[in-house]
């Protein structure tokens, strides 16, 4: 009996470890390999604070905790900043340092551990000695509960939208205002906090920490379980971790073989998993988006989006989801009290570009580039291919960095900011490819843009969930007022990848909107859509300035430019050679020679 | 001073066939994207293969070797063709974490395979190799055995073998071609799958050639793999993962040459913790000078600094 009890303790832990690797994994999708490494630094801090301070269980617990939490913190700081191939590396040499920082440290014990006292000192809790593994069970389920609900409301909330977001496409997230390196450190240190607190329940369960019971082997069962139970949904670590728990009480009782070629076999089981369960059933056992009530429900009409499609089909009962439908008026929409965005300048210009330059190699893309933008007009940049607009895009919004020059928005001066910061201050690009979160709802694309989600930040989040569920139905509202406006009302609920090219293009349009930011700028808006969705697209485009915003778009479609602007820079071998309406610029020989080639 | 040179001198053979790894593990990043951890499985197969001739079939050394090598090269392609290549069909978004995961299960797979099926102990490879070995050089206080000299310079000649192919012949020019762009390549005529499958062959055979001279100087364990490919992950990525091969191998030759220092110096246990402060500083400097932005190259981050430097003196 004691044996099977001890198995359901084994696989809570398990569950624990899981379960916040899951978290980063599944949600941010981001790779570590140090997670039983940083299961060890727990369980050794909190074994050295009982064996030489005689600390008991919860407190030792908890410093091995906000141990492992700060050095979560230290080591993510730096990688995050880099793609996630440098974390994967960085949390690989992190095991073997820690590993190797075991080793060297005498007073650890080496590579047989060591106890926590002489004699053991067994796990207590509030005066109660836990001997027996019944007592222990308890405690560790309550351990695994609030882990549970820690990845649970960290990962299915706007937080978790961010984090899902940053997993698809972290460029497209950072230009909509999101500070992802502030949300990958997060996630990285609550999770490694985690990781510490299941480390140290796992000492305090053995009485002792030896560097086996957090070795390469562990490490590659607790990835088994994530990817075997399913990446990206709060229960499938626990089906995965309770699944790979039961091949070791299996083969122990059940196989006879020698008891060292069984563990062999069992490691060996778990890289078996792992390819197959890429190769065969990515989405793992429990995949991303399912849920108790959706196994529930499995086979019944789902009573909830029947209702939410009829609601849409009320919302905009002239549409019938074609482009004959025109955009529903859209309604006052008003920047939110309390977080007004800089909209004016003494001049009455947005944004001004002085002495730009940026070469990649020897080729000078912008060269020396002035530009002033008049705030609430529609203005446009054209110019041959390679002239160098979208990289101007990437300068102005700090997604390249500047070789020269200043930029300033609303006369305040913007150089060297992070997208991310110059979103924040009211500018926001669009991208030639869309770039939307293709594995996600439409209205969850644009409610990702809302800015100042409270449900966002952490502390909130845990303590404030009236206010995160308020301001998440006031997103929800102003997402939906959105495509509203864009004429995509009914289409609310569909994926993304279900919708046509053409209204992508307009989510992305909602999405930028959604930001609030005043000043926008679009790349290719109408490019590679036809002339249906072109002619929703330049109608919603024309009723920008009458929201307050300040345009600047790049287009090829001269048609479409000319429908538009007012004003049109021409930009040629980065710099801007000419400036007017398009009559005035059409009317010069030399710039259609430029952009359409000589006739000869 | 005498030991410090020794150090070196025997970090330096370490380093070489660490350099070799590196330019086999790098070439296989920079050019196909794939993180092939599962190189593991050719360097301990090549040496496992190797081994079992020699010892248990009493093949002649120079068979033995050339079949341990064909072994990694199919391991190498089987590997690419019936994981990787399945994976990224598939994949929508970016298929890092399956293709990584996918390789750290091959790995695993190997290595227990190989304790199932060949038992935990290790295995020596014969071929008359234990008298060779004892054979010493000295010059002035410093000593070392012929046979690391000749492991040395075999290493240094597959490196400039691999460097010479690259640079000179037009099977070279494809790989670098389809390294630069895949889809430009394509339009020329060059097929990134094939070209990507003869990189996997080569950097296979590179990496067999470094497991079968590690496998003779200590001996061929299931687990040989895991350590050298660890060294040879960082010094890819601080070589940074498009380096020419003469790069990759001193970045190699530098991470052994810091293994063995900090080993003899400090002690083994340390090793690990040496490559990784080197690691976490250099990712920390990258990060705060050359993140932002598009590629982050040595040579901007340097610029950048001096630069930021500029700017505030």
């Amino acid at each position: 009996m004691a044996y099977y009890v001890n198995t359901v303790n084994q696989a809570l832990i398990l569950i624990m470890f899981a379960l916040s690797l899951n978290l980063l994994m599944g949600y941010a999708g981001q790779l570590s390999m140090a997670h039983a490494a940083l299961g060890a630094c727990g369980g050794y801090v909190a074994v050295y604070l009982a064996y030489y301070h005689g600390y008991g269980f919860l407190p030792s617990m908890l410093l091995g905790t906000a141990a492992t939490l700060l050095v979560g913190i230290i080591i993510s700081i730096p990688a995050m900043r880099l793609a996630p191939e440098y974390m994967v590396l960085m949390t690989i040499a992190l095991a073997s340092a820690i590993v190797a920082a075991i080793f060297a440290y005498t007073p650890l014990g080496g590579s047989r551990g060591f106890a926590t006292g002489s004699p053991p000192v067994p796990m207590s809790l509030f005066g109660v000695d836990l001997v027996s593994p019944a007592q222990r069970l308890p405690v560790f389920a309550a351990i695994a509960a609030v882990i549970f609900a820690v990845c649970w409301r960290l990962g299915e909330s706007p937080f978790g939208r961010v984090l899902k977001g940053l997993r698809e496409d972290a460029v497209a997230v950072r230009a909509l205002g999101k500070n992802t390196i502030r949300f990958n450190v997060i996630t990285f240190a609550v999770t490694s906090a985690m990781a510490g607190a299941a480390g140290a329940t796992l000492a305090w369960d053995a009485l002792i920490v030896a560097p086996a019971m957090y070795n390469f082997n562990i490490n590659t069962t607790i990835i088994t379980a994530v990817v075997l139970g399913g990446l990206g949904n709060p229960l499938g670590p626990v089906v995965g971790a309770v699944a790979a728990s039961l091949f070791r009480p299996l083969f122990e009782r059940f196989v006879h073989l020698d008891l060292s070629i069984l563990h062999i076999l069992r490691w060996m089981l778990y890289g078996v998993l792992l390819v197959a369960v890429f190769r065969l059933r990515p989405q793992g056992l429990a995949p991303e988006g399912s849920s108790i009530r959706r196994w529930w429900q499995l086979g019944r009409p789902r009573r909830r989006d029947l209702r939410e499609t009829a609601k849409d089909r009320c919302r905009n009962p002239e549409e019938g989801g074609m482009p004959s439908g025109r955009p529903a008026r859209p309604e006052v929409i008003v920047a939110q009290p309390g977080r007004p965005k800089e909209s004016t300048s003494s001049d009455g210009c947005a944004l001004k570009m002085r002495g730009l330059v940026k070469s990649f190699g020897g080729l000078k893309a912008v060269n020396g580039l002035d530009l002033d933008l008049p705030g609430g007009q529609i203005t446009a940049l054209i110019g041959p291919n390679g002239a160098g607009k979208t990289t101007l895009f990437n300068l102005v919004t700090g997604a390249l960095p500047l070789d020269k020059g200043e930029v300033y928005l609303w006369g305040r001066e913007i150089t060297g900011f992070t997208p991310d910061r110059v979103a924040g201050l009211g500018m926001v690009r669009s991208f030639q490819d869309v770039r939307l979160i293709h594995r996600m709802t439409v209205l969850q694309n644009v409610m990702l843009a809302v800015p100042n989600h409270p449900g966002e930040d952490i502390v909130p989040l845990f303590f404030r969930p009236k206010t995160v569920r308020r301001f998440e139905r006031r997103a929800e509202e102003e997402a939906r007022r959105y495509l509203d406006f864009v004429g995509l009302g009914d289409k609310a609920s569909a994926l993304v990848g279900e919708l046509g090219y053409g209204e992508q293009k307009l989510t992305s349009l909602a999405r930028i909107l959604a930001t609030e930011s005043a000043v926008l700028l679009l790349d290719e808006p109408a490019s590679g859509i036809d002339r249906a969705w072109l002619e929703r697209t330049l109608e919603v485009i024309l009723r920008l300035p009458q929201l307050g915003k300040t345009v600047m778009i790049v287009e090829h479609n001269l048609e479409v430019v000319r429908a538009l602007a007012a004003k049109v820079y021409f930009l040629e071998q980065g710099k801007i050679t000419a400036s007017g309406t398009m009559e005035e610029l059409v009317g010069q020989k030399r710039l259609a020679e430029v952009y359409f080639g000589r006739i000869n | 001073m005498e030991v410090f040179l020794q150090t070196v001198v025997n970090g330096f053979v370490n380093g070489s066939l660490l350099a070799l790894l590196t330019l086999a593990f790098g070439l296989v990043v920079g050019t196909t994207g794939r993180f092939h951890w599962a190189m593991a499985a050719s360097f301990m197969g090549a040496a496992l293969v190797t081994a079992l001739l020699t010892v248990k079939a009493g093949v002649a050394f120079p068979i033995a070797a050339l079949a341990g090598l064909i072994v990694a090269a199919l391991l190498g392609m089987a590997i690419e063709t019936f994981a990787y290549r399945p994976l990224l069909a598939r994949a929508t978004g970016p298929a890092f974490m399956s293709i990584f995961l996918t390789s750290l299960g091959i790995v695993i797979i190997a290595e227990n395979g190989t304790r199932i099926l060949f038992g935990s102990a290790g295995y020596f490879i014969t071929g008359g190799f234990q008298q060779i070995q004892s054979l010493g050089i000295h010059i002035g206080d410093i000593s070392f055995a012929a046979l690391d000299a000749v492991f040395a310079l075999v290493a240094c000649g597959l490196i400039a073998i691999v460097w010479g192919a690259l640079n000179f012949t037009s099977w070279g020019r494809s790989i670098r071609a389809v390294r630069a762009n895949p889809t430009m390549s394509r339009v020329v005529g060059i097929d990134p799958d094939a070209v990507y499958m003869w990189v996997f062959i080569l950097g296979s055979l590179l990496a067999g050639a470094a497991g079968i001279m590690t496998g003779i100087r200590q001996s061929v364990l299931a687990d040989m793999g895991n350590s050298p490919m660890f060294y040879a992950f960082v010094a890819a990525f601080v070589a940074g993962s498009q380096s020419g091969p003469i790069r990759f191998a001193v970045a190699g030759l530098l991470v052994g040459l810091l293994a063995s220092v900090s080993t003899n110096w400090i002690s083994i246990a340390w090793a690990p913790a040496m490559v990784f402060a080197v690691l976490f500083l250099y990712i920390a400097i990258r990060a705060l000078v050359g993140a932002r932005g598009g590629r982050a190259t040595w040579r901007s981050a340097v610029r950048r600094l001096t630069r930021r430097v500029e700017r505030e003196g």
